[in-house]
């Protein structure tokens, strides 16, 4: 037993030490950033924590917000739920005001309670429509819903391509399967021929079996509306197969993953999303991407980085506004917040922490992997 | 008369009392996950330490647990209190369907068996069965416990009911070790064949263990979708049920503090050293490489067997 009280006294002055240094950081205005930093999706995690960073670092040069520094907490919630949820739990404690992030609509949508109870600001690209369904206070979408996206790929589909037979692929995500249900639905509004609605399990790198199946069908169009990882496999695997339908990815196969994932097969497929960020007219938009490339020697991994930046820089700018630090009243802020110029265009938010707008664009992938506009 | 481990009990859960008063609501959650950790560690610790039997399934009970509150809550919008007695019955009730037929087997075949169940067990989350458990995303949402209108939502009230659940576990444990069902499980594991010609009905005690164990890993798992409002099936796959195996051979089998030890170790040194948290499972491999060759029997191994101390005063 003797020998047990210096290790239970070294432990008691470990903990008062930490004590004392969280009392410290007082005087410092907390962000965190939830993203998945490792793991499949690592690329958009890092941009998303690096566009955060360039931010803070420009306002901290400028005195920082309400005559305090800003902090950045990182917690790498890996793109998976459950440690979405744990990340926001840590965040939570850590004491910061709000959380940029996460990159899928899964790891924020787990996390989104936990905010909410403890009246954290969130603020995330996640498309999906159900993370608007709770109507958390909290809760701030810098992107557009799936719905928007939906509607727009359905009018391209049957105005635009007039596609014939029409095959909708999805992954189980919440997002994926979000999408796909969505655009299905606008499809048979507008009388669309789907021969074929399935799912691929995220990950599991041959999807032969599917595309097999698929082949069979001779469909004119094959959409993807999951994630850029499975997405370049299945462009590769189709050409592989010799399938001759077109390949349509949703917003989240535009990473410059994809293309090294399909290799030779990404020419010629079509992605469907906002602008891309070296084609954003906005004058801030180009002196944050000069920025962002001095810093850090690369490109952001594709437009949700910018659009959580924007969600950051909302959410100081009304800070500033309102002169408080108070959640409450800085989400007040934000619903009264009103074309607020951002890197992606005007912010605006609805109610229910919806952002207001949309303007999607078809590119179609070129032999040198650059883009080109085919719908608009 | 006390012995060391009730000792050592009793120092660990007056410092755990006592914990929350001295630091703050981060590592007040830190806290709350080593109790959860430690209880579902304890609880592997009846199966494999004490009664011996290779189980390398044990996220899945814990996942039983806390996908039952988590159905109960979200689907069909039971009271978290409420889900409290399905969230140990169901793991218990699993335990004994799945484990009864296999219990025979020795070894490494039920090690492999247990193994199989764990992955069938993702399986059946991911592919959202009956559209009650989420898929690959799980569920979200889960709510805090309220009783009579007051809710338990802060990190201290989660800290308290996690602390009490590993009051709970250690009390069971120390009237394991006295009670004969403790005694026989000793027996089978030190010799099978010796306990089995003894009288010692060996299937209904490891059974006996199964269930328990099993049981009390529901509670803690329960605890687990609490705090963090959300359950999704990585959190239950064959790596944490290796976490769990490994803890317990790591730290000591049936060794109170070895256990503790290794569940510090495994969940509470990442949280202190968040720049290496990528870097555990290389410590922790390291550690579980070099504690099997130095100290085969852990690093705190039990000294002493429940020999009872008329037998031990003539040896002396």
């Amino acid at each position: 037993m003797k020998k047990m009280f210096p290790k239970l006294t070294a432990s008691l002055a470990v903990c008062s030490m930490l004590t004392s240094a969280s009392f410290a950081a007082a005087d410092v205005i907390k962000i965190g950033v939830q993203a998945p930093i490792t793991g499949q999706y690592a690329n958009e995690g890092q941009s998303i924590d690096n566009g955060v960073r360039l931010i803070v670092e420009q306002y901290n040069a400028r005195g920082g917000v309400l005559g305090k520094k800003i902090e950045v907490v990182t917690c790498d919630d890996q793109g998976a739920a459950q440690q979405a949820a744990i990340c926001a739990k840590k965040l939570v404690n850590e004491g910061v005001k709000a959380v940029i992030g996460s990159y899928t609509s899964g790891a924020t949508e787990a996390a989104q309670t936990t905010y909410n109870r403890a009246g954290v600001l969130q603020t995330s690209d996640g498309t999906s429509d159900s993370l608007i369904a709770h109507k958390y206070w909290t809760f701030f979408r810098n992107s557009f819903p799936n719905s928007a996206e939906a509607e727009y790929t359905a009018k391209y589909f049957v105005e635009g391509k007039q596609y014939k037979k029409i095959v909708v692929l999805s992954d189980y995500s919440s997002y994926s399967t979000d999408l796909a249900d969505a655009t299905v639905k606008a499809l048979k509004a507008k009388n669309a021929n789907i021969i074929y609605e399935g799912k691929i399990k995220s990950g599991s790198q041959n999807f032969t079996a599917t595309l097999t199946k698929i082949k069979s069908m001779d469909p004119d169009v094959i959409y993807f509306s999951g994630y850029y990882t499975d997405g370049g496999l299945l462009r590769a695997q189709q050409m592989q197969l010799g399938i001759k339908a077109d390949f349509v990815g949703g917003d989240s196969n535009d990473n410059p993953d994809y293309m090294k994932l399909a290799g030779e097969s990404a020419k010629g497929t079509l992605l469907i999303n906002v602008p891309t960020p070296d084609i954003l007219p906005y004058d801030i938009a180009k002196t944050f991407l000069v920025d962002y490339k001095a810093k850090f020697n690369m490109m952001p991994a594709s437009i949700w980085s910018l659009m959580n930046v924007d969600g950051l820089r909302a959410i100081l700018h009304v800070m500033e506004l309102s002169k408080s630090d108070d959640t409450k009243v800085i989400a007040e802020g934000l619903h009264a917040l009103k074309d607020f110029p951002g890197i992606t265009g005007p912010v605006t938010f609805r109610e229910d922490g919806e952002r207001i707008g949309g303007g999607y664009m078809t590119y179609e992938v070129q032999a040198d992997k650059s883009y080109k506009i085919v719908y608009q | 008369m006390m012995n060391k481990t009730s000792l050592i009990a009793i120092a660990l859960l007056v410092f755990m009392g006592f914990f929350p008063l001295f630091v703050d609501s981060a590592w007040l959650a830190v806290g709350t996950t080593f109790l959860v950790f430690a209880v579902v560690a304890l609880s592997q610790d009846i199966i494999l330490g004490r009664a011996g039997v290779f189980h390398m399934g044990h996220a899945l009970f814990f996942g039983l647990g806390a996908y039952t509150t988590a159905i109960l809550n979200v689907n069909f919008g039971l009271p978290i209190l409420a889900t409290w007695v399905p969230a140990v019955l169901v793991p218990m009730l699993v335990a004994f369907i799945m484990v009864a037929p296999i219990i025979h087997l020795r070894g490494d075949y039920l090690l492999v068996a247990t193994i199989g169940f764990n992955i069938i067990f993702i399986q059946v989350l991911e592919n959202d069965v009956f559209g009650l458990t989420g898929g690959p995303n799980g569920l979200f949402g889960i709510d805090v416990v309220r009783v009579l209108g007051y809710d338990f939502s802060s990190q201290t009230h989660m800290y308290y009911m996690a602390f009490i659940l590993l009051g709970i576990t250690l009390f069971i444990m120390r009237n394991l070790d006295k009670s004969k069902f403790g005694r026989a499980m000793f027996y089978i594991h030190k010799d099978e064949i010796a306990a089995q010609s003894m009288g010692i009905n060996v299937r209904y005690f490891k059974l006996y263990a199964f269930i328990l164990g099993a049981g009390i890993a529901g509670a803690a798992g329960s605890m687990f979708s609490v705090q963090y409002s959300a359950v999704s099936p990585e959190a239950f796959n064959v790596t944490q049920s290796i976490m769990f195996f490994t803890i317990v051979l790591v730290g000591g089998s049936a060794s109170l503090p070895g256990v503790l030890i290794g569940t510090f170790i495994m969940f509470v040194l990442p949280e202190m050293f968040r720049e290496f948290e990528t870097a555990r499972y290389l410590v922790f491999g390291i550690a579980m490489i070099l504690t099997m060759i130095l100290r085969p029997r852990g690093i705190w191994p039990v000294r002493f067997g429940n020999i009872p101390d008329f037998l031990k005063k003539g040896v002396k």
